[in-house]
């Protein structure tokens, strides 16, 4: 038996990234890329977890307020504050994050269903829980994230 | 052998003819000539080949029917009538409706013998011989060229040699069972057109090339200064392309091809015409309008590329990028030059940044310029639908159109067609009345509707005017109070203009009975919106008794705007240029409050005043905010006949923009249309004035 084809497939790669005290992680393959914060043209009339649009080397990219989305409590920008883009067919969408700190390797066989979570808004949102060093690690699924977003 | 890389091309092609035909057949009905008859006969010739040649058995024989009708004529074996007018229409439709099922995937089978069967009947009169003798199979022999052509091909052959470059003639063989052999021939004049050569002469010429007048094999007059086999190599490279010969072009052999030429012109006299029109009795004048035609055509066959319309917006897109950047280089080379003064670096940056500027805007303009088209393509339709509803609602009209080739974009083009269908029909249907009531009303029978189309500054103005009925703004008023759109007194308050501008009103329809074709009072409301939606105005002006007059503005173009800067609380706010009429600068009290909303006069009209801060951030505008010292930016802008001030925080000024959606992401967002970034990197939101004026109404009601 292969074990280096085993781990190979049976790992997946994510950024992980904070809200609040929590640690969130986005499958790498969404993400198009991390940027700092920086000024937010503010889009008047959108919905409240929407920030407003950037310019991202010409294109107009909306940015949300991650925690806002997730029905979490918000916080101050901090100079650890980052907006990380992600793409989504041919979108591009920005979310707020309050750190971003690894690229994790996780092993699929410590992810578990999302079940303890019931209950809580943020659990809509949530594909998996994956532990690193004992740490929690809650896996976003995006497409839901940024699904009906709008309307 | 598989038909399906055909199809598309076809489908192009088949719409053609049958836009020509449809044309024609009108003209046909009002003034038949030895030209049209002719035209008309080769667009349903061709289109019976190539229907046939793809295997729709069902539109060859439609076609055919009718070719033999166009055949029949030309020969003055039977008049023009409006009854085969009409049975002329109901074949095209039937093409259509057969070109549409094609286009979606199925196939031309529609049962049209009776059309057939009603078209041969207009024949039956005719000379039974005649008929037989219309439709031979589509030759073998090649047309010949004019020897007039041919010393012109011969002379700009000798330059070539004296200019250096390499003149060969090329034999191309085509595969015998070779599907569309124009279409091949075309790929070969286009690859050697890209492959670095020029075609001096074609032997048949690219007329009868493009009509398929040839065998399997066909001769190229080619100047070049790459070697002949590369290009030979090139052409091998197109599929059904069996052989290609080449060799020098010499005087002898160029003697050949004239020798050959001159043969066949001298036993086919009408040498531009084609060949399978053996008319003996033919006039001079047909051949000459055969060598008009050919010498039209070749150049534009040679010089036009189709291009896929998706290639020209991803061009404008990137150029719209460019413009962007060239505002961004241009606003450093102004902060360099504000911070180091009278540096090299700084001055030749300068320098730089205006060049790129001046090469962008040419690019832009050019760029802009492959996406117009002219508005023909729109008022083509017109004339038949005109005529047919004017047959339906029993009236005589007469529709004058001007301006067809005034050009416009695309995108533009798409939307402004079902509008124009609305009003022409209403104008048609509303405006001109029937014939006796004209008559006793002192005015020809015969209604006219004028449809124009003209530039004006940046705009595209198109008017519909007609000699009709006219509207009484008094029965307008009336109507209006009546439906519950205005009460009484603010009725009473509108200019006449301002009341038919009720025409637009939701719900207003002042038909007293309704028709199936104008329908219910829906539509001037749509076209309204529609015309808006893409930056358009329409405004209406009439005269009881004499007519009214459509017209309707719309910008050359939806991607690049020019727009009024202004600042809104700390974002900046794009204004199209096209919906302002004035800024002004005003003192805090000079506004003042009617019923809680805030105006101000201006010339002696009441100007309702939108604090876009309070509009877009909440908040409250009232007697309290206008107490500063401070003076206020109000700009006023125009939609139709209504007016209303913006109030701003500071206007920055004009400047060009380009237009970029914004993410659905951001749901819709009401008075705000899109975005555009500046030259300093920021984004400003662009304004969607119709939207405010529509909220203002929703808050005055």
């Amino acid at each position: 038996m292969s074990t280096a084809t085993m781990t190979a497939t049976a790992e997946r790669q994510v950024v992980a990234f904070r809200l609040g005290e929590e640690t969130y992680a986005i499958d790498i393959s969404y993400i198009h890329e991390i940027i700092r914060m920086r000024a937010i043209t503010f889009v008047p009339r959108a919905p409240h977890y929407m920030r407003g649009v950037i310019n991202l080397r010409g294109r107009i990219v909306p940015v949300m307020d991650l925690s806002a989305r997730l029905g979490l409590p918000t916080h101050e920008e901090t100079p650890q504050s980052r907006i990380i883009v992600v793409e989504i067919g041919n979108e591009s969408i920005g979310m707020i994050v309050d750190a971003v700190s690894e690229v994790l390797r996780l092993p699929e066989e410590q992810i578990e269903p999302p079940t303890q979570m019931a209950g809580s808004e943020s659990a809509n949102y949530i594909s998996g829980l994956g532990k690193v060093n004992d740490r929690l690690v809650l896996l976003l699924d995006v497409e839901k994230v940024v699904e009906n977003t709008g309307q | 052998m598989d038909t399906s890389e055909y199809i598309a091309l076809f489908l192009e092609e088949a719409g053609e003819q049958i836009d020509v035909l449809e044309r024609d057949i009108l003209q046909l009905e009002q003034s038949p000539s030895p030209e049209i008859l002719n035209e008309i006969f080769r667009a349903a010739h061709t289109l019976k080949g190539s229907s046939r040649a793809m295997g729709f058995t069902a539109m060859g024989e439609l076609t055919h029917a009718m070719e033999d009708v166009f055949d029949a004529l030309r020969k003055g074996e039977i008049d023009v009538s409006t009854e085969m007018v009409n049975r002329l229409f109901g074949a095209l439709d039937t093409l259509k409706t057969m070109r549409d099922q094609i286009a979606e995937g199925g196939t031309s089978d529609i049962a049209c013998d009776e059309l057939v069967q009603s078209l041969r009947r207009i024949l039956s009169g005719a000379a039974a011989e005649s008929l037989s003798a219309s439709t031979p199979a589509v030759p073998s022999a090649p047309t010949s060229t004019t020897i007039h052509l041919q010393e012109h091909e011969r002379e700009s052959a000798l330059t070539a040699i004296d200019s250096g470059l390499g003149v060969y003639q090329f034999t191309v063989h085509l595969a015998e069972d070779t599907l569309m052999k124009s279409v091949r021939a075309l790929m070969v004049l286009q690859a050697i057109d890209a492959n670095g050569g020029a075609v001096l002469a074609s032997h048949p010429d690219e007329e009868a090339l493009d009509d398929e007048q040839f065998g399997d094999s066909f001769e190229l007059l080619v100047a070049t200064d790459k070697p002949e086999e590369s290009l030979r190599a090139a052409l091998l490279q197109i599929s059904e392309v069996r052989d290609v010969t080449v060799k020098p072009w010499q005087d002898g052999s160029s003697r050949q091809v004239v020798a050959t030429s001159s043969a066949s012109a001298q036993s086919a006299p009408s040498a531009g015409e084609e060949v399978r029109e053996p008319e003996p009795q033919s006039p001079p004048s047909s051949a000459g309008d055969g060598e008009k035609s050919a010498t039209s055509r070749t150049p534009a066959m040679s010089q036009m590329v189709r291009v896929d319309v998706q290639r020209l917006d991803t061009l404008l897109n990137l150029v719209g990028e460019l413009v962007i950047d060239r505002t961004r280089v241009a606003q450093l080379g102004r902060e360099f030059e504000a911070r180091f003064q009278h540096d090299d670096m700084v001055d030749s940056l300068l320098e730089t940044a205006a060049h790129i500027g001046r090469i962008t805007d040419e690019l832009q303009e050019h760029i802009m310029k492959a996406r117009m088209l002219p508005i023909e393509q729109v008022f083509n339709r017109f004339p038949r639908m005109v005529r047919d509803l004017a047959q339906k609602f029993g009236k005589e009209v007469r529709l004058v159109m001007e301006g067809q080739e005034t050009e416009l974009d695309r995108s533009v083009i798409e939307m402004i067609s079902d509008p124009l269908i609305h009003m022409l029909r209403n104008s048609v249907d509303h405006g001109i009345e029937p014939p006796e009531e004209r008559e006793a009303l002192g005015k020809p029978r015969q209604g006219t509707i004028r449809l124009s189309a003209q530039h004006e500054e940046n705009y595209i103005l198109i008017e519909i005017e007609d000699d009709g009925k006219g509207m009484d703004p008094a029965h307008l008023r009336e109507v209006a109070v009546r439906k519950g759109i205005l009460a009484r007194d603010a009725a009473e308050r509108l200019s006449d203009r301002e009341a038919f501008s009720l025409i637009f009103a939701p719900g207003f329809s002042t038909a007293k009975q309704v028709t199936e074709v104008s329908g219910r009072g829906v539509g001037m409301d749509i076209v309204r919106s529609n015309i808006q939606r893409v930056g358009g105005i329409v405004e209406v002006d009439s005269t009881p008794g004499k007519g009214t007059r459509f017209s309707i503005r719309l910008p050359l173009t939806l991607a690049i705007i020019r727009a009024l800067l202004v600042r809104v609380a700390s974002e900046v706010y794009a204004i199209p240029l096209s919906s302002v009429l004035e800024t002004l600068k005003i003192q805090p009290d000079a506004v003042q409050f009617v019923g809680g909303h805030p105006v101000i006069v201006l010339r002696g009209r009441t100007l309702p005043l939108v604090n876009l801060q309070t509009h877009f951030y909440g908040g409250f505008f009232g007697a309290s905010s206008c107490r500063s010292e401070e003076p206020m930016f109000v700009v006023v802008v125009g939609l139709g006949e209504r007016q209303l001030g913006l109030v701003v925080n500071h206007l920055i000024g004009e400047q060009e923009i380009v237009i970029k959606s914004l993410s659905r992401h951001l749901g819709q967002i009401g008075g705000v249309s899109g975005a555009t970034i500046l030259g300093d990197g920021r984004i400003a939101l662009i304004l969607e004035v119709a939207d405010i004026f529509n909220n203002l109404s929703a808050c005055a009601a």
